[in-house]
């Protein structure tokens, strides 16, 4: 505005002394103006935005969402992003042509679900602070959101299975029983080292123990505690993270598919994605 | 890594002194002083992050200095004051310190300094100086956009160099641009606020009398006097013609306007001269001697040939005359001779005494002249701007005493004696030589060409007698009067020139010139390729025009032929709401009904279902149907107009 007022007040003073030195000036902060808003403009340009969410997002709770700018140009740089996700944003400085950046913005989703449509605004100030230009970018993504996780009380008394304790699996541990005699290899634990069978061998021999496993667990969402779905569902997603933290296997049963129990990352997000998608198609 | 406040501080000093540097020798003496002191002290400060002057103190400084400054402007005296005033603030703010808007004012501060100058003064250092500002300004500016978002922002080298070359686009796009709106911007063809530019100067060595013996020395300066450009022309036909002095008072020389009728040049080559004056506040317009005529100011032309303005010339002006320099003067066959033989009440008796001898001696007017020119000789005078003769009896003192003098002396002792020899002479004022710039072909006129001549009325024609080729030392003393130029002076005098060409005599004639020739042009361009050119700029506009849109329809025609008519519809939906709600490119590939529900839109939900049932098959797409969905579109577009 203050650069307007300017441009203005000095074009008023060349027409009525002309005087064309100021018609010189005026003519270069015109050309200023001109040229700014190409250069504003052009900013914006050529950028390939792609999102690049976290592996889980929860209903309700803030995470940051990877978003990928890419400067497509050829020459210049971008300048002074604001990628704005919801009603959060990050800014980026500069971002050179031909290179891609990954920044992190904070967003919520208030619902769970498949999150398509997503839009995301880019803006700059670039290159003086007298406007700031955005873009909406349709972003072509889909993000699965799943429940928020409500914690339940009380559920290993509410499963049978918890109170029979654990079990041994065939996987090597550090908390089960020996389950065979192998050779030292220079990283197990010295703790491990079975000193007696050692003295009697050339090499140094370990005791190798299994891995103690908590019993599988079946859960069903509705017989969860909660007064409506979303909350069951939360319980839901909430035992799923606390028990495969565990070790504990993992299982799904729904009204239309049941997923037997297991354990692992993989899993983890196969039991949220169907949470995520519950009731929804 | 660098910091943006480090560049920033840089660019916002150099923005300062380019600002103050042009309008210095016009402030007040304290007002220089704290300038001075206040850029040191800045650059200082601003290294130690310890400031001078706190927000109050500063307040209260520009109060005083405001009150101060005021209260001496007024309709003559407006700019000076306003000028210190500015500069006193911007010197107030350097001593403060500096956040993002404190360097916004700055940058506007000194860029109002910069204006200011050129209400004092037209140099040609303004140019540099402006441009080096628009680069420091806009570059300045963009930096202090990063500042503005984290004033502790540092960027690597490789970085701070790559926003530099981006924002350096800026100002070189800003100048391009200047150039061309510089020359399209409107202009008055009075401007209201004249009084508020830079005043001529009135030192000249051309002068509307001549009275010899009035200075006891003639200092000659280099001060320009007008430029002329043409072809090279030989020296001695170099005679700038300015005003004709035909009435003589005591030893003084002065003009009455003639009522005689316009004397005629007849025989030589015409030669063009476009002369560029710069502001005199006087009206003499001169031209090459002799002249037939002005072209591009308005004028009033007398009887022997001397051309002035309408109006006082507060600005610099530039026309072209046509002369024919080895022409001759015929004076009206009726001449009016009576008023170049009068002469002055006392003539001393030395002087009456040279005449009588001459005109014994002498029958005809040439015989005379001839006489005199012997006379001249043999008093061995000398051409000299130094120990002159005093004012009591200059003639007598000249020719039979001192025997020295300048041009006047020589001119009127000249005109008195043909006088007194009945020949009818006027003295002639205007510049003698000139100093030819290769760079632009023109003629530089110094003050120190300003010259003085005769005419004789000879056998109808006025014939030019230069009485100061006779002195003794005339090939030194006045023939090579001053030192040539040298390389560097011509070089900026031609530099000056141009400026002046192109800059400061632009105005609004100058303006419809250019479009006038312009139009001339694509006129001949369109008759050389036979199309009436009744209205070239119109032709022309229509010929891009028609064009342009020719290119648009073909293109748009070939895509549109290569479309089904269900990818028109898609692709016309699209628009629709990219229009509505302001959308980036929807890929091809987007789930119509699902973007439809996110949307939340009836009128998109109903496309994309019917949409979908035809695309899959379910549904033939009709003509009804396409009209349907096309009226869908439209009501989608009606939307957003409301």
């Amino acid at each position: 505005m203050l650069y307007i007022v300017i441009t203005l007040l000095l074009g008023f003073g060349a027409v009525n002394t002309g005087n064309n030195l100021l018609y010189l000036m005026v003519s270069a902060l015109l050309g200023f103006m001109a040229v700014s808003g190409l250069l504003g403009h052009s900013n914006l340009q050529k950028l390939r935005i792609t999102l690049a969410p976290p592996e889980e997002i929860y209903a309700g709770v803030e995470t940051l969402m990877g978003v990928q700018a890419y400067n497509g140009r050829r020459l210049m740089p971008a300048c002074l992003l604001d990628f704005e996700f919801s009603t959060h944003t990050s800014h980026l400085s500069m971002l050179k042509s031909g290179l891609e950046h990954k920044v992190g913005v904070p967003v919520m989703f208030a619902e769970r679900g498949i999150h398509t449509h997503l839009h995301l605004k880019v803006s700059s100030s670039f290159p003086v602070n007298f406007f700031v230009r955005h873009r909406i970018l349709h972003l072509n993504h889909s993000i699965y959101v799943f429940p928020h996780p409500v914690p339940c009380h009380g559920d290993e008394t509410r499963y049978p299975e918890h109170a029979t304790g654990m079990t041994e699996t065939h996987f090597r541990g550090t908390e089960g029983d020996i389950s065979r005699i192998g050779n030292y290899h220079g990283s197990e634990p010295l703790k491990m080292i079975h000193w007696k069978l050692t003295a009697r061998h050339d090499t140094i021999k370990i005791k190798e123990l299994s891995a103690l496993q908590q019993p599988p667990v079946e859960i069903d969402p509705l017989d969860l505690p909660g007064s409506n779905l979303e909350q069951q569902l939360g319980c839901a997603a909430y035992l799923i993270n606390h028990l495969l933290r565990r070790g504990q296997p993992v299982g799904l049963k729904l009204t239309h598919a049941t997923i037997p129990p297991d354990v692992g990352r993989g899993h983890k997000l196969l039991l949220l994605t169907e949470l995520a998608r519950y009731a929804q198609d | 890594m660098l910091r943006i406040k480090t560049l920033l501080d840089i660019l916002c000093f150099a923005a300062v002194i380019l600002g103050l540097a042009p309008l210095f020798p016009w402030l007040d003496l304290p007002v220089k002083v704290i300038v001075v002191t206040a850029v040191g002290a800045g650059i200082v400060t601003e290294w130690r992050q310890r400031y001078w002057l706190k927000g109050w103190s500063a307040t209260i400084l520009t109060l005083i200095f405001f009150v101060l400054y005021l209260t001496q402007i007024n309709l003559s005296n407006v700019v000076a004051p306003a000028v210190n005033l500015l500069a006193l603030l911007l010197s107030i703010r350097l001593l403060t310190e500096k956040q993002g808007r404190h360097y916004l004012q700055i940058f506007v501060l000194a860029l109002f300094c910069l204006a200011g100058s050129s209400l004092l003064s037209l140099g040609i250092l303004y140019f540099p100086a402006l441009i080096l500002m628009v680069f420091v300004v806009t570059i300045g500016l963009v930096l202090l956009t990063f500042y503005h978002r984290d004033p502790g922002l540092r960027l690597k080298r490789s970085a701070a160099m790559t926003l530099l070359k981006t924002a350096a686009i800026l100002p070189l796009g800003s100048l391009l641009l200047m150039l061309v709106l510089f020359f399209v911007l409107p202009r008055t063809q009075y401007p209201m606020w004249n009084f508020l530019n830079a005043q001529p100067s009135a030192v000249t060595g051309f002068s509307e009398q001549v009275r010899p013996g009035t200075f006891a020395s003639n200092a000659a300066t280099k001060d320009l006097a007008f430029r002329a450009e043409c072809a090279q022309l030989p020296p001695k036909q170099l005679y700038w013609r300015g005003t004709v002095l035909n009435s003589i008072n005591g030893a003084s020389w002065s003009r009455t306007s003639p009522t005689h009728k316009a004397e005629r040049v007849v025989g030589g080559t015409p030669v063009s001269c476009t002369i560029t004056l710069p502001a005199s506040n006087k009206r003499f317009l001169f031209t090459l001697d002799y002249p037939i005529d002005l072209e591009g100011i308005r004028t009033q032309q007398d009887g022997d040939l001397v051309f002035s303005a309408r109006r006082p010339l507060r600005k610099g002006v530039s026309y072209t005359c046509r002369a024919r320099p080895a022409g001759k003067l015929l004076a009206p066959s009726a001449a009016e001779t009576q008023q170049y033989l009068k002469l002055p009440d006392q003539i001393s008796p030395r002087v009456r005494q040279v005449a009588e001898q001459i005109r014994a001696q002498g029958k005809s007017a040439p015989e005379r002249i001839q006489l005199l020119k012997e006379f001249f000789r043999a008093q061995q005078l000398t051409y000299a701007n130094t120990d002159l003769p005093g004012p009591t009896a200059p003639m007598d003192e000249f020719l039979f005493d001192k025997k020295r003098g300048y041009c006047e002396f020589f001119a009127s002792s000249f005109g008195v004696l043909l006088r007194l020899c009945e020949i009818p002479a006027r003295l002639v004022g205007g510049y003698h030589g000139g100093d030819y710039n290769n760079f632009g072909d023109y003629y530089l006129i110094t003050e120190d060409m300003a010259h003085v001549w005769v005419e004789a009325l000879v056998d109808g024609r006025w014939e030019r007698l230069d009485p100061s080729t006779l002195a003794q030392n005339a090939a030194t003393g006045f023939l090579n009067r001053g030192d040539t130029l040298s390389l560097l002076r011509r070089t900026r005098d031609g530099l000056e020139f141009l400026w002046t060409q192109a800059i400061i005599t632009y105005d609004l004639k100058k303006q419809l010139s250019v479009v006038r020739s312009g139009s001339k042009r694509a006129s001949s361009l369109l008759s050389s390729a036979s199309i009436p050119a009744t209205s070239t700029l119109i032709y022309t506009a229509a010929i891009v025009a028609g064009l342009f849109l020719f290119g648009t329809a073909a293109r748009w025609g070939i895509r549109q032929a290569h479309l089904t008519p269900q990818q028109r519809l898609l692709e016309k939906y699209h628009k629709a709401l990219q229009r509505r709600y302001q959308l980036e490119q929807i890929p091809a590939t987007t789930a119509l009904l699902e973007h439809a529900r996110e949307l939340n839109d009836p009128n998109c939900i109903i496309f994309a279902r019917r949409y979908s049932a035809i695309l899959y098959g379910k549904k033939p797409l009709t003509k009804a149907e396409y009209a349907y969905l096309s009226a869908l579109i439209q009501q989608i577009q009606k939307h957003t107009a409301a």
